[in-house]
């Protein structure tokens, strides 16, 4: 089975890890100077009233990415 | 030795309160919001310890020392090209983790560095534990835990500044060849190990049973970013501010005027009494006096009461939420959701909205933001749409003030819907572009200061565009009285000039003398009612009036009707841009190609809108 997910599909409150970002450079080193790099934990934790972008709780900070770059974000579920 | 004034700088994420420590460090009251990029420019003040003098910079919010926006540019340059002999890292208690990301990429970077860990209070109130001796000893640099909204730690923190000045003379010649030397170094490889050594640190020297999920901020922003209540509840706070600035502006107005009319002719009995020449005493009195006046009678007190609200609700930290709940709009129309925020500042003035385009990232969306950006109303035009709203469409009864609010609130989400037309107009045509990535911070929920807010806001904000408008009200008002009164054949140059216009203004829903008036009042929106009154009365000067009972009389012995109140509205919210405005986007963009294609867009879109409505209202009413 294939445990690879991308960080858009997973609900509200279920905490994952990172295993690594698609994304052009430019992207990835934003994402990455916020603290998003491998085996770093995230939840999402809100979604907008219009249902894009989602909110991500990453490092105790509130991140928000809508769904195209949350779509380049490969994670897998935490280890129980 | 002890001439030498030391420079220092604070950097630090964004929201880290290094405004606040700026602010009790020199006590200069510099503005401190509670959103990304909030420091548009450096602010600089200064401050002395022990006969030492020291000047202190304040930088933008900065993620990491390579920068992506034109705002975190701003702040490694300084670095960089400056090179401050100490530089001051401000980084938030509450999330040490991402911030010591920064603060290890710079103390790579730069030499003499302190790090303040701010908010110390708030962490504690969290269960978040810091262990500044230890998080010192691994960064090999001073550690001050502060909390600078109650002063707390700051005077050890100009401690330590001053005894890292003492280091430079000891180690400045070691120091040179550690600076920038990972300029070249392949920077990804750099941040990847970096952060495990962030993550490293943070574990030593923090202990922590908190997190987002459990505390009060989630159960706010539970209601707040929610289905139900998010939009709802936006449109609320922005129908209260409206509410409490329209209604509370009326008397402070009135009390202003009717002082202003009291020195006026005070003013004019002196200049009687010293024998002025008649045409000295109309351009001072009645052409640069009575409209100053009027400018700071209308203007000041609906600043003097939206900006400490708009303040209030932007140190609360809801401005980035706002942008979260509505980004799904402007990512439809491809440009940044960010473009919200400088909306909100374009409320207060289109000129600071311009320049707080900064905080996007990619050029193409920035540009469609500035360009946009004189869509939304600014406090400049809200006094004319209040007059000719609460005339023509509230009438009198206890509802009217109610009724004026929903006009406003109606014009406003009438304006952001132009802006996604136009933006997404923009975004197919001449700014061709698929959106580019949107990250956004939601910073923790911060309790305002009252104090501090009414002191910032009426500085900082009112009184800037305040100082601004009369600047330029006082040429115009010589101005417009000279073209009143010079005659040619019996009639003003002015008459001429609306005549000229009106039959074209007559297509528009409008007439002569009122787009006369929006082209002169070109340097300030706010005179362009009194401008109007003027040309009607065939007064020599612009007219204060009493009450809107005679503005109501005399609008309607000039042939207005509901058609031509709506379509004076709605030229009033899609027009050229004011002078301030253009000039800040010639000097946001270097050059006066985009002032230009702005100045044509708000043009071109007005007379479409006037005229469309107009054409609909001839056949429906």
């Amino acid at each position: 089975m294939d445990l690879l997910i991308t960080l858009d599909k997973v609900p509200l409150n279920v905490p994952v890890k990172i295993v690594s970002i698609k994304s052009e450079f430019s992207n990835k080193k934003r994402l990455t100077e916020l603290g998003f790099t491998e085996n770093c934990e995230i939840i999402p934790v809100h979604i907008s009233p219009l249902g894009d972008p989602t909110a991500y709780c990453i490092r105790g900070t509130i991140i928000a990415l809508r769904k195209e770059d949350a779509e380049n974000i490969i994670i897998m579920p935490k280890e129980v | 030795m002890d001439k030498k004034i030391f420079t220092v700088a604070l950097v630090g994420n964004p929201n880290t309160g290094k405004s606040t420590v700026f602010n009790a460090l020199t006590g200069l009251k510099q503005h401190t919001g509670n959103w990304t990029g909030k420091t548009v420019g450096n602010a600089i003040g200064n401050f002395k310890y022990k006969d030492t003098a020291f000047d202190i910079v304040d930088l933008p919010g900065i993620y990491s020392i390579n920068p992506t926006s034109p705002d975190e540019k701003e702040a490694t340059d300084y670095l960089k090209e400056n090179k401050p002999d100490v530089v001051v890292i401000v980084a938030d208690a509450t999330c040490l983790e991402r911030n010591l990301i920064l603060i290890l990429q710079i103390t790579e970077l730069c030499h003499n560095v302190v790090l303040c860990v701010n908010l110390i209070d708030e962490a504690k109130r969290k269960n978040i534990y810091i262990d500044t001796k230890k998080l010192s000893y691994e960064l090999g640099i001073d550690v001050i835990s502060t909390n600078a909204r109650n002063k707390k730690g700051l005077e050890k923190l100009k401690e330590t500044i001053y005894k890292n000045t003492v280091k430079i003379f000891t180690k400045i010649n070691s120091s040179e060849n550690k600076i920038f030397k990972n300029k070249k170094d392949n920077y990804e490889k750099n941040l990847n190990s970096t952060i495990s050594n962030a993550e490293k640190i943070y574990r030593l020297s923090v202990k922590t049973d908190c997190c987002y999920t459990c505390g009060i901020d989630r159960k706010i922003d539970n209601i707040v970013l929610s289905r139900k209540a998010g939009i709802p509840l936006m449109l609320l706070m922005l129908s209260i501010i409206l509410w409490i600035t329209i209604f509370g502006a009326n008397y402070p107005s009135h009390a202003l005027s009717t002082f202003f009319t009291f020195a006026e002719k005070k003013l004019a009995d002196f200049f009687t009494y010293i024998n002025m020449p008649a045409f000295i005493h109309g351009i001072f009195v009645d052409g640069i006096f009575r409209t100053l006046a009027w400018i700071v009678a209308v203007m000041l007190p609906p600043m003097a009461i939206f900006f400490p609200l708009f303040t209030f609700f932007e140190d609360l930290g809801l401005l980035p939420r706002i942008a979260f709940n509505l980004d799904k709009f402007f990512k439809n129309a491809k440009t940044h959701g960010k473009q919200v925020l400088t909306m909100c500042m374009g409320l207060g003035c289109n000129a600071a909205g311009v320049t707080a385009c900064r905080i996007i990232d990619s050029p193409r969306e920035r540009l469609i933001a500035i360009i946009t950006n004189n869509f939304i109303p600014c406090n400049g035009r809200f006094p004319g749409i209040i007059a000719i709203s609460s005339i023509f469409i509230a009438g009198t009864g206890v509802l009217a003030s109610l009724k004026v609010s929903i006009v406003v609130l109606a014009s406003i989400i009438f304006a952001i819907f132009i802006t996604l037309i136009v933006s997404k107009i923009l975004s197919s045509t001449i700014l061709k572009g698929m959106p580019s990535s949107f990250i956004l911070e939601l910073p923790p929920y911060r309790k305002p200061e009252l104090k501090k807010i009414i002191v910032r806001s009426i500085f900082d904000r009112t009184l800037f565009v305040l100082g601004r408008a009369v600047a330029v009200a006082a040429p115009i008002g010589a101005v417009i009285w000279i073209l009143q009164n010079t005659f040619i054949g019996g009639n003003s140059v002015l008459s001429y000039l609306s005549d000229f216009l009106d039959p074209f203004a007559h297509i528009m829903g409008l007439d002569g003398v009122i787009l006369a008036a929006f082209i002169i009042g070109i340097p300030a929106n706010e005179i362009v009612i009194p401008l109007i009154i003027m040309f009607y009365l065939k007064n020599p000067s612009l007219v204060p009036f009493e009450d809107t009972k005679e503005l109501s009389e005399l609008l309607i012995a000039n042939n207005w009707t509901i058609k031509t109140a709506v379509c004076t509205i709605l030229f009033s919210l899609n027009h050229f841009p004011c002078s301030t405005t253009l000039l800040t986007i010639k000097k946001e963009t270097g050059g006066l190609k985009w002032p230009a294609i702005t100045f044509l867009i708000h043009t071109s879109v007005g007379i479409f809108i006037c005229i469309t409505a107009n054409l609909f209202m001839s056949i429906f009413i």
